[in-house]
């Protein structure tokens, strides 16, 4: 882009390379030879944004069309905020460096809850009207996707079109008719309407809701006969086909994930309670070592990386894996290239092939236990046992590492403080194991304890149960730290009221658009990030705009309430995820889909584990 | 183990456009992934953490163009300079261009001198912007240790000016050499508030005589 206006902005500015793109690899189109722009708008960092593989993803499909040009944005740092209000600069894409009010579309892509201030904060960057409903034809079509537009309803307000699922098609289905539209300049409404139509797709103010005197919802319905009552996501079915980007921009400056990243398969066999990714991103669908393996090859050469970072949930859990590093460690090594291999389960196959594979020059592993007992761990249907944890230890301490790091969380349903205690046994036990052992002279041991609060998700089995307080979580994670009594364990612990806004986001309702626009009034963004989070600014908010955030957070919904995302049909069955509730208060493990069938909705759309012999 | 065998390839490229705004640090990362893109037979040193041998001659400065600027990268094999640079050229992002690659002639410490075009946004005259730079230049030079007082006037080897629109284009040619090398902001730090910015352009380097380094 031209950087020529802003040319005074980025000498006063923190890491200008973030605000001039030019990177290699990037992707230039003749905008007055497409009929349609779109800014993918990544509302964080440009660092956090260039790391994002699903952002990559989207963009090649749309600029697989040779009439669209999609372009880059991220959230400027504040420094370059506020040069940028000052000199009245307003948001521009990386690529051309026109403004984003003047793209036809911009698309947000919604990754966790505390993002949803620097989308609202992005628009009013932009010279967006911030309210779907100040906005015309004459401005930009705001959409947005992503894992937390699965209970879109708080930024309801905000966006117009919300896409549930996975993107690759169905994007491009809606940008064709935004084409068409356009073109036959038909009014915002009319496409709206028509928008709601194509699957996955989800138009918030065609919706009507109403509340009960206890501020519960007490009906949501589409305005108009036309416009379906759920919204089923989208996702794809073969993953080998998939659409795979192999050539992106390189950036200049270091990002978060500065590295190949290559998607192994989508979805997991395991049934975490607590976890969304694990429910919303079934079925499981892998991809094949031999296209994995050419993908890779491809990447490395358009891209000169040294590191392949392999991405899905549980990795361990990809039925390839042995064959895929095989091949891989075929030429890796050869190129010096390093292999990551991130979310191992601590029962997993910990071979020969494993070590090889995993960077030399990292000491430490990390693994996730997730709860102090087994009572807990069953509650939450972790399905590791404690031997399982120690042979894994041990197994780490055998090839030499020294640092083990452990994730847990606090907060968890029927947790009590003996489970809290356990956290602090299960870590002393390890650290016990390392010196009972033969080990290298004058080499200790750290085992770094990381315990995070639990955020009730939708579409989890533990959506209907309210989080604990701030004040109790934060008593819990004090009789934590008294239970630990060695140097040799290491302990973090999450801001619990950072959790408990993230709570508020993820299982609230349309009515907290307000908040939101009032917290960007008053200035709040980057939620998640340290230096930005104010809690006691988020306490005043919500007390002018009079919403009780504890209704959204602490509060149990009960199982026949309405919940503010049953609109969204995101596969697996709300009986399904009741039924595991219910086994979750039993202390009653479910066995993964390898294992056995447990019937979450899927099995008839599309998941193949179902067919393999694992139906019963 | 036989010693291997390694090829010094010199390297002249530019660093144009928003690339200046890209940090020293940055570049040495784009550009050893552009050589490793170039497909180029490169030679890694042979320790526990393997990485090219790529060495710059003087980067510039964040916010400073180099229309000429060099670096070496050890190769395995005698390759053709020409299909070389080529090859990396075509690696590397718009702003950072190739221009030729060869055999080095000399060392890189016998860098003496650079010389830059210095786009100078001020109401001062060429005549002025000379004559204020003709005796003592006293600044505040900072190093990572300290922070002290300098004139730098015997680093100048020499300077012209000329008017232009809306300001002064400034030639300096000022030492370069390992142990005294001056940046070019200390010429806009001393003339003050009086410049309200400068676009630097480094045009050469040179060695003692006063030619080219290459």
């Amino acid at each position: 882009m031209n950087t020529d206006r802003i040319k005074h902005i980025l000498a006063r500015v923190e890491k200008p390379g973030r605000y001039t793109g030019g990177e290699y690899g990037e992707l230039i189109k003749d905008k007055n030879a497409v009929d349609l722009r779109v800014a993918f708008c990544f509302p964080d960092t440009y660092e956090i944004g260039m790391s994002n593989l699903g952002m990559k993803i989207l963009r090649d499909c749309l600029n697989a069309k040779d009439w669209l040009w999609c372009e880059r944005c991220f959230a400027p740092w504040d420094d370059m905020e506020r040069e940028m209000r000052r000199e009245g600069v307003p948001l521009y894409a990386l690529e051309s460096g026109d403004d984003i009010k003047d793209f036809d579309i911009a698309a947000f892509t919604l990754q966790y809850e505390l993002c949803y201030t620097n989308v609202v904060n992005m628009l009013s960057l932009a010279g967006i009207p911030l309210f779907a409903a100040e906005r015309d034809e004459s401005h930009p079509l705001i959409i947005a996707g992503g894992a937390c537009a699965y209970n879109p309803e708080p930024m309801a307000d905000f966006v117009d079109v919300f896409s549930i699922g996975e993107g690759e098609y169905a994007l491009v289905e809606l940008c064709k008719l935004y084409r068409e539209y356009k073109k036959a300049g038909r009014p915002r409404a009319e496409f709206l309407r028509a928008a709601a139509k194509i699957k996955g797709m989800y138009v918030p103010s065609l919706y009507e809701v109403s509340y009960g005197e206890d501020g519960r919802i007490s009906d949501f319905r589409s305005k108009y006969e036309d416009v379906p009552e759920r919204i089923e996501k989208t996702f794809l079915t073969d993953m080998d086909s998939a659409p795979f980007p192999t050539c992106y921009e390189i950036p200049y400056i270091d990002t978060v994930h500065d590295r190949m990243v290559l998607e192994v398969f989508r979805g997991c066999i395991r049934g975490c309670r607590f976890c969304q990714a694990g429910i919303i991103c079934r079925p499981v669908r892998e991809k094949s070592p031999e296209v994995l393996d050419r993908q890779a090859r491809e990447m490395y050469k358009r891209t000169g990386y040294n590191e392949i970072s392999m991405c899905s949930l549980s990795i361990s859990d990809y039925s390839g894996l042995e064959g895929l590093l095989e091949r891989l460690l075929g030429w890796t090594e050869k190129e010096r290239i390093n292999l990551s291999l991130p979310s191992m389960r601590i029962d997993s196959f910990y071979g020969e092939l494993m070590e090889k594979a995993m960077n030399v020059r990292q000491s430490g592993l990390t693994f996730a236990p997730e709860a102090g007992t087994q009572r807990l761990r069953d509650v939450i249907n972790k399905n590791i046992s404690e031997d399982e944890i120690m042979a894994g230890c041990a197994a780490a301490f055998d090839r030499g590492r020294t640092a083990l790091k452990l994730y847990f969380m606090n907060g968890l349903p029927t947790e009590t403080d003996d489970d809290i205690r356990g956290i602090a046994t299960l870590a002393q036990k390890i650290v016990d194991l390392y010196y009972s052992k033969k080990r290298q002279k004058g080499k200790g041991v750290t085992v770094t304890v990381s315990v995070s609060c639990l955020v009730p998700k939708p579409f989890t089995p533990f959506q209907w149960m309210g989080q604990d307080t701030v004040d109790e979580l934060k008593r819990k994670q004090l009789l934590l730290k008294e239970c630990i009594t060695t140097r040799k364990i290491v302990y973090n612990y999450h801001d619990s009221e950072v959790s408990f806004l993230e709570a508020v986001f993820a299982r609230g309702d349309r009515r907290l658009s307000a908040a939101i626009a009032e917290a960007v009034r008053r200035g709040q963004r980057f939620d998640s990030w340290d230096e930005f989070f104010s809690y006691s600014t988020w306490t005043q908010v919500f007390e002018a705009v009079g919403i009780d955030p504890a209704f959204y957070a602490n509060r149990s919904f009960d199982y026949d309430e309405r919940l503010p995302w049953d609109h969204i049909d995101c596969g697996v069955t709300k009986e399904f995820l009741r039924r595991e509730a219910e086994l979750a208060v039993a202390e009653t493990t479910t066995p993964d889909c390898r294992s056995r069938c447990s019937a979450c909705g899927l099995q008839d759309k599309g998941c193949t584990l179902w067919k393999k012999g694992g139906a019963n | 183990m036989q010693p291997i065998v390694k090829y010094t390839l010199r390297v002249c490229w530019q660093k144009k456009g928003n690339a200046k705004y890209i940090s020293h640090l940055d570049t040495q990362r784009t550009v050893t992934r552009a050589l490793v893109r170039s497909g180029l037979p490169l030679y890694y040193s042979q320790g526990y953490n393997p990485h090219l041998k790529l060495v710059f001659a003087l980067p510039v400065s964040m916010y400073q163009e180099a229309l000429y600027d060099l670096f070496d990268i050890d190769l395995l094999e005698r390759v053709d300079p020409a299909a070389a640079a080529e090859a990396i050229n075509s690696a590397l992002p718009e702003d950072m261009t190739v221009i030729s690659a060869a055999y080095p002639v000399k060392k890189f410490k016998e860098l003496v001198f650079a010389s830059y075009d210095m786009r100078l946004d001020t109401a001062l005259s060429a005549a002025e912007v000379t004559e204020m730079l003709a005796g003592e230049v006293r600044v505040e030079k900072k190093s990572k240790k300290k922070c002290q007082v300098v004139d730098i006037s015997p680093m100048i080897k020499s300077l012209t000016a000329e008017d232009t629109e809306g300001g002064v284009i400034l030639r300096p040619v000022l030492s370069a050499a390992p142990d005294a090398y001056l940046n070019p902001k200390y010429l806009v730090d001393f003339l003050g508030d009086k410049v309200k910015g400068c676009d630097t352009v480094r045009t050469m380097l040179f060695d003692g005589d006063m030619e080219p380094l290459k």
